[in-house]
């Protein structure tokens, strides 16, 4: 049988399945990435606490506490791989009586299993996301957080206002970055029966015996989602650099 | 009452002493300048009466309260003791106005409309007003400084600390920043000044602290100072006029 008959007849009997993959490939790393980023702020604020000499000593403990958690997730996540912490949430959550697919059963793509993987993939993305908001925020010239507190703003209104902002604005790249693993690494998340794009392929794929054909046609989709991201991302750039602001430190001289 | 008194400050960083029983006052119109060569201990003076350093010892009593003491709220004296920095530290993530009305809006709660108000008089007083929805990044090095000048007039601060206003500037902004200075002074603005312009200093100032590596050489009237300058401030001053 040759390939390009094997696509036309997969594209015709299966685009359905192929379309619902796509949208949850789309879920999958829009709100993952979304939600981690966000997850991501406060794992950086958490490694980033440190006790000051004056502090109580219950401060002194919880603040210490939070940045050996917060350090600890960061270790665990990024040094597991994302397809056996799937694995381990589904059993693990079984274990204690929980089965995901009584939760939500059978809707097409969005069963309980849809709402499982995003938990296990926004979990695993705030680890990322928790180094990409650190680094953002270390990379920040610490004349910005002086300026700040010497006009009386306190070190949160500092954070939020002045450093946070910044921050996030350069590592935007990296965010993005995030955005385009999430789309491709989403696929891992099959073993526990999320219904995304790889799913699909497979299911077509076994159903008509068209395995070349079937990977192809999702391989083709992989390319163009992450080749429209970076798009997306490059004009995102290009918006920002045209606001100037990017170029700040164009001309600065070393403080005394 | 002075509205400034610093009594025996000491500050050593990693062991090295930087501040050695540094004492002097400053009442209300004044204008101290402190001369000193490179890492005599001039920023570090500043930036303890700012609270930016915290000083090993000594006491810095402002309107007659100790600042150093415990329970004393810090981001209320920053508010009252404003600093303009060599390297401006304007946010760069806002434009000129947002810069000036940040602070305004968040310590001193005062309402958009007014905060905006007062910036844009701030601003015009110092000459950046076709600047106001500038972002930092396109301003020139005088107009960031002029801005961050207007940012702290913006807070009606008791004092205010220069520290090195014009070091990473041109001749020409240089200029710029010294006549908003000098302006300010004629205003009767509350100042310490932290500088390498001697012409400049001895022009506006009508007191000098001459540091010499950490410790008070000279301390008096501008004129006093520089009329019979100590063994110290001679050579300093040589070195610096020949640069």
């Amino acid at each position: 049988m040759n390939l390009g008959e094997d696509i036309a007849r997969l594209l015709t009997n299966y685009w359905r399945q192929f379309l619902l993959g796509l949208a949850g490939t789309l879920v999958l790393s829009i709100v993952g990435t979304a939600v981690g980023l966000l997850l991501g702020i406060f794992l950086a604020l958490g490694k980033r606490m440190k006790a000051k000499p004056d502090d109580p000593w219950y401060a002194k403990a919880g603040k210490r506490t939070l940045m050996v958690l917060s350090s600890v997730y960061s270790a665990v996540i990024r040094g597991t791989p994302m397809m056996v912490q799937a694995l381990l949430f589904k059993y693990g959550c079984m274990a204690m009586g929980v089965n995901w697919n009584n939760i939500l059963p059978g809707i097409d793509v969005f069963n309980g299993w849809m709402v499982a993987g995003l938990v296990v993939i926004t979990l695993n993305t705030t680890a990322y996301m928790g180094e990409v908001v650190l680094s953002g925020l270390n990379g920040v010239d610490p004349g910005q957080t002086e300026g700040a507190r010497s006009l009386g703003l306190t070190s949160s209104q500092t954070l939020w206002s002045v450093v946070l902002p910044q921050a996030l604005r350069n590592a935007i790249p990296t965010i993005g970055n995030e955005w385009i693993v999430n789309i491709k690494d989403s696929s891992v998340l099959n073993v526990i029966g999320v219904a995304e794009l790889y799913f699909a392929a497979y299911n077509a794929a076994n159903d008509s015996y068209a395995f070349m054909a079937s990977y192809l046609i999702i391989a083709v989709i992989y390319l163009a989602l992450t080749l429209l991201s970076n798009l997306v991302l490059k004009l995102l750039g290009i918006k920002l650099e045209g606001k100037q602001i990017f170029r700040f430190f164009h001309g600065r001289r070393s403080a005394a | 009452m002075s509205i400034l008194e610093v009594k025996n400050l000491r500050k050593s960083f990693v062991g090295e002493i930087v501040l050695d029983d540094v004492s002097f006052s400053l009442e209300k119109g004044e204008c101290l300048v402190i001369l000193g060569n490179s890492g005599s201990g001039k920023s570090t003076c500043l930036r303890c009466i700012n609270l930016l350093e915290h000083p090993d010892g000594g006491s810095i009593y402002f309107q007659g309260e100790d600042i150093l003491a415990r329970g004393v709220d810090e981001n209320k004296v920053r508010s009252r003791i404003n600093m303009v920095f060599q390297s401006f530290n304007l946010f760069a993530n806002m434009t000129v106005l947002q810069n000036c009305m940040l602070a305004q809006r968040k310590v001193l709660r005062r309402s958009k409309e007014e905060a905006k108000s007062i910036a844009l008089a701030n601003l015009a007083k110092v000459g950046l007003s076709d600047k106001v929805d500038a972002f930092p990044s396109s301003l020139s090095g005088g107009q960031k400084q002029r801005a961050a000048i207007a940012r702290s007039l913006c807070m009606d601060p008791e004092i205010l600390l220069f520290d090195e206003p014009t070091s990473a500037l041109d001749p020409m902004m240089v200029a710029e920043v010294c006549n908003v200075m000098a302006k300010l002074r004629e205003e009767g603005v509350t100042m310490i000044l932290v500088t390498h312009q001697i012409d400049f200093a001895k022009k506006i100032s009508n007191k000098t602290l001459f540091l010499y590596s950490g410790k008070v050489d000279c301390l008096g009237p501008t004129e006093e100072v520089f009329a019979s300058p100590s063994a110290h401030f001679g050579e300093f001053l040589a070195v610096e006029m020949k640069a």
